[in-house]
């Protein structure tokens, strides 16, 4: 007779319709159900613990005393508390305005930049494309570090150059100063322009050259038709584009403690840090109340960025087919074009990385100037090898940083096999815990976990203090990005090719395993890089979880730096960003190949 | 023994416009080596119904058997990877990332041979696999990777990789629509060969008359999730029980009229303009239901009428011999189509305009007087 194709394992043998077979066939039919779901049940688990605990633990803390682990009395002191402070609407003043005016800057450069590269005949063009991309190779706290190296008001090096060379300027100081909020706002500017290009420049490739042909035809020259037609066209993708840049901004964190505090100047991302960490005493309740009204407005912008997002989808005008449209033609203007974008590159990699190989190689304490005739040495890289404290930083970073990513990538895959294939109800849950993060800042993300992993019953996981504490932390981060990034790429397999799987006998995880996992693997491998590298880059979150323990480079650079070991801290910078480079550039090839 | 048993199948889908009968109630069984189409436009359910004998969608209600066992009703689901089938889909679901080998030989790996269960060592499954490519005519390229192939070539490894387990039962779904038309004609005459050679019974889904009619042993027509008609594509062509019927299997003249004699072998219409029609009749009808008289284009024929024949007859039937009677209608040539094979021709009556599709080298002319001849044995009413 017929195969009994494993069924035995699902029903009785032969699976005869005998009375009391039927009710244990209906029983190992349920059970067979939530076995084939079972996906979708170890998602949800996952994502409920990196993302709603941690966001419960906050909101429940910001209404107790006490300390993380040794909560006390409810109370709604912390909150009076926090409103009754000046610096809270200071800080949250100085936010949106360093996100508004950092974003119109980074926009206004961005488009210019994606206009040069795809749009007209500006020279060497490949080239600065690569430019453009590069500053993700330079984690943000060796730029900024960098920068108060050149701009610092009295011994900046740039500071210094310049009244050498302009008698007219004052001798003491100046005629920089980096510290400040208009110093955030000028690195937060800069730094923004990569992200905000490498969104719009897809859009400005893809745009119909006959629309703006036809407005040529009717008599516009260059500028009038980029401010009439292209940039209206466009509208909507840039629009979203600068709301994304205005969420990173609004997050942003480096600047903000190398530079504002200094100059006295908080965002709300250096006010939850100075409550958690600096202050003394130190005040949990305060900073768990900043962290829920930091997340509150961060919720309302991710909203408004969707809807936003939503809109422009609509707005397609792109037409997609693989013809070359008719570049603007610059004339002389062209050098000049190349000219900005080189000075882009300069003021975001060469001078940053300039600066800090040079200090690397100079000796442990010497004073930082041009002036000091001091002979360059390798010795701190030397020393730094021969050094136990530099082979665990080395080992927890690389730890860390291949289980975030192989981790994040996993759960991404996971989720997103379930949005993608799974029911309609499922779904919208599912999407909906893996864009809360999107509102989570790096900061309030870290001070959760502190809740989290010394709360029990989280407190009996030897987490805390350790590179797991990291890896669960960064995870939060990134999962937002790795699932919109697989459901996408899930949605370009047709589901037929999974159905043939199913049909020729595989069972879904072996279909899931054998098709759907090898077609996404430039996907897969390029989402890995991507969230290895911001591992390695990440700032706050392993800065707020520091412990002797799990220093990483990131906040090894840092912790240096802050007592005063500038060259060896320059060193650990140096090679992070010799890591980084390759994996910069192999996942731009990546994301190319990935976009054909 | 039946091979496949589906017993008063339903699916309801879920949509924004409320629910829809996806299929609604259908029966049917196909024996061994039967080739069984199911043909309609598209959305008339039958691509659900194919799925739902797979094992990619559930049913609400009803049974389906295969090969003796059940494998869906109220109380049992068995998934696609536990039924004996084989299916070949519309876009050929060829894995990119395997050889041509990786794809045939892939349910092997899962279902073994015969539906025997019996993993095979790879050596075997590459002989199979070899065996199944050479059914098809690829063993030649057995090693390519699969994104290097037409799209013809696409099909023959999908239609391999359906047979290379020998299944029970395979399953088609439009597996010709991607192809252009030459290609097309050549696969209807090789799976066709193919199926009836390894003795699989074979359900067929496709919107395609020519395809349907030419390949089947017996055809199922289905519109809005119904099956409207089922019978051999003779049957189905020659004694369609609907309009509707008629549509989905080719093209048609209908003219309205009222049933004024159910008389055995023809029954007699009266159309609108007064004239009488001898036709076959569907069962079920009774004196002064209002009727269709559907006939085929290609089975009218078009007399040109000489001076001679210009007596005024209305609507005449002449009758010599019981089975050999003929309805005539006057008429005026309207439009003439040449096409190559055949003329198509528009001609007008008082009943309304009569397409005819005629030999090549009719010597039909636009605005020729003419009767339009057609048996009653081709007209049916229903």
């Amino acid at each position: 007779m017929a195969i009994d194709h494993g069924l035995t394992t699902g029903f009785g043998p032969g699976g005869g319709p005998a009375s009391g077979a039927g009710l244990a066939s209906s029983i190992s039919q349920r059970l067979q159900a939530a076995g084939r779901n079972w996906p979708f049940v170890v998602a949800v688990i996952i994502l409920l613990f990196l993302v709603i605990v941690p966001l419960t633990l906050l909101l429940v803390s910001s209404f107790r005393t006490g300390t993380p682990g040794n909560l006390q009395d409810w109370t709604s002191s912390n909150y009076t508390r926090v409103f009754e402070t000046p610096a809270t609407f200071e800080a949250l003043g100085n936010t949106i305005v360093v996100a508004t005016v950092s974003t119109a800057i980074s926009l206004f450069f961005a488009i210019i930049f994606a206009w040069l590269v795809e749009r007209t005949d500006m020279p060497l063009r490949n080239l600065s494309w690569t430019i453009l991309l590069l500053p993700i190779a330079v984690p943000s706290i060796l730029f900024v570090l960098s920068w108060t190296v050149m701009l610092s008001p009295r011994a900046g090096l740039l500071n210094v150059l310049l009244r050498e060379n302009l008698p007219f300027l004052a001798a003491e100081a100046g005629p920089f100063n980096l510290y400040g909020i208009g110093g955030i706002i000028f690195l937060d500017a800069v730094r923004g322009v990569t992200t905000i290009f490498l969104m719009l420049v897809a859009a400005f490739r893809l745009f119909d050259p006959s629309l703006e042909e036809a407005a040529k035809v009717g008599g516009a020259n260059i500028l009038q038709t980029l401010r009439r037609v292209t940039l209206p066209v466009l509208m909507p993708a840039i629009l979203a584009a600068g709301m994304y840049s205005f969420i990173s901004s609004m997050d942003q964190f480096e600047a903000a403690l190398a530079v504002g505090l200094p100059g006295g100047v908080f965002l709300l991302s250096t006010l939850v840090y100075f409550t958690v960490s600096l202050r003394i005493p130190v005040d949990y309740g305060a900073g768990a109340v900043y962290s829920v009204l930091f997340m509150a407005i961060m919720i309302l912008l991710v909203l408004a960025y969707r809807r936003i997002v939503r809109h422009s989808e609509q707005f397609a005008t792109v037409s997609g087919k693989g013809y070359r449209p008719q570049r603007v033609s610059l004339g002389p203007w062209r050098y000049a074009a190349f000219a900005l974008v080189a000075l882009f590159g300069m003021i975001t990699v060469i001078l940053p990385m300039a600066v800090m190989a040079w200090l690397s190689l100079r000796p442990l304490h010497a004073v930082i100037s041009l002036k000091s005739d001091v002979a360059l040495t390798f010795k701190n890289y030397a020393t730094l090898f021969a050094d136990t404290e530099f082979s665990n930083v080395a080992w927890n970073t690389g730890w860390m940083t291949l289980a975030t990513a192989s981790c994040t990538m996993a759960l991404a895959f996971l989720v997103s096999w379930c949005i993608v294939r799974g029911s309609a109800r499922g779904r919208g849950f599912l999407d909906g815990l893996t864009f809360i993060p999107y509102a989570f800042p790096g900061i309030t993300i870290a001070l959760a976990m502190i809740y989290v992993f010394l709360s029990p019953p989280f407190n009996m996981l030897p987490i805390y203090g350790s590179v797991a504490v990291l890896v669960v932390a960064l995870m939060t981060q990134y999962i937002a990005f790795g699932t919109r990034l697989m459901n996408g790429a899930i949605v370009q397999v047709k589901a037929e090719l999974e159905d043939a799987g199913n049909v020729a006998g595989a069972a879904p995880l072996a279909v899931m395993w054998r098709i759907t996992l090898p077609l996404l693997v430039p996907a897969v491998v390029a989402g890995w890089i991507w969230v290895a590298a911001n591992s390695m880059r990440s700032f706050s979150i392993p800065v707020i979880l520091a412990s002797r323990n799990n220093e990483v480079f990131a906040s090894q650079i840092w912790s240096l730096w802050q007592i005063g070991r500038f060259s060896e801290a320059a060193a650990y910078g140096t090679m992070l960003v010799l890591i980084l480079l390759p994996m910069t550039l192999l996942l731009r090839w990546l994301m190319v190949r990935l976009g054909r | 023994m039946a091979v496949l048993k589906v017993t008063h199948v339903s699916k309801t889908f879920a949509t924004e416009g409320g629910r829809v009968d996806a299929v609604d109630d259908i029966s049917f069984a196909v024996e061994e080596g039967e080739f069984f189409t199911l043909l309609g436009p598209s959305g008339c359910g039958k691509s659900t119904t194919l799925r739902c004998l797979a094992g990619l969608e559930s049913i609400d209600s009803g049974e389906i058997a295969i090969d003796g066992r059940i494998v869906a009703s109220d109380s049992r689901f068995v998934p696609a990877n536990n039924r004996p089938i084989s299916m070949v889909f519309q876009s050929y679901a060829i894995w990119p990332h395997m050889t041509v080998m990786g794809n045939v030989t892939f349910p092997l790996a899962y279902r073994g041979v015969d539906g025997s269960g019996a993993r095979l060592t790879r050596r075997e499954r590459r002989e199979r696999g070899m065996e199944a490519l050479r059914l098809v005519q690829l063993d030649e390229l057995a090693d390519r990777r699969a994104p290097y192939l037409s799209g013809g070539q696409q099909q023959r490894v999908a239609l391999a990789r359906a047979l290379v387990v020998r299944p029970k039962l395979l399953l088609l779904d439009e597996p010709l629509s991607n192809l252009d038309a030459k290609l097309r004609e050549e696969m209807r005459f090789e799976i066709k060969e193919l199926t009836t050679q390894l003795g699989i019974a074979t359900i067929y889904v496709t919107h395609d008359q020519g395809e349907a009619l030419s390949m089947s042993d017996r055809i199922a027509v289905m519109s809005d999730g119904r099956i409207m008609q089922m019978g051999t594509p003779r049957e189905i062509y020659l004694t369609p029980v609907t309009g509707r019927v008629a549509r989905i299997v080719g093209s048609v003249n209908l003219l309205g009229g009222s049933l004024v004699a159910n008389s055995r072998p023809f029954a007699a219409v009266k159309t609108a303009a007064g004239h009488t029609l001898k036709c076959r009749i569907v069962a079920g009808h009774k004196l002064g239901d209002s009727v269709d008289v559907m006939f085929r284009p290609e089975l009218v024929q078009v007399v040109p009428r000489g001076p001679r024949a210009g007596r005024a007859r209305p609507a005449a039937t002449r009758s010599s011999g019981n089975k050999n009677e003929t309805n005539v209608l006057e008429a005026v040539v309207r439009g003439v189509v040449f096409t190559g094979d055949h003329i198509a021709c528009q001609c007008d009556t008082d009943d309304g305009t009569i397409a005819a599709k005629l030999p090549p080298d009719s010597p039909i002319e636009r605005g020729d007087e003419v009767d339009v001849v057609i048996s009653a044995m081709s007209c049916i009413a229903s």
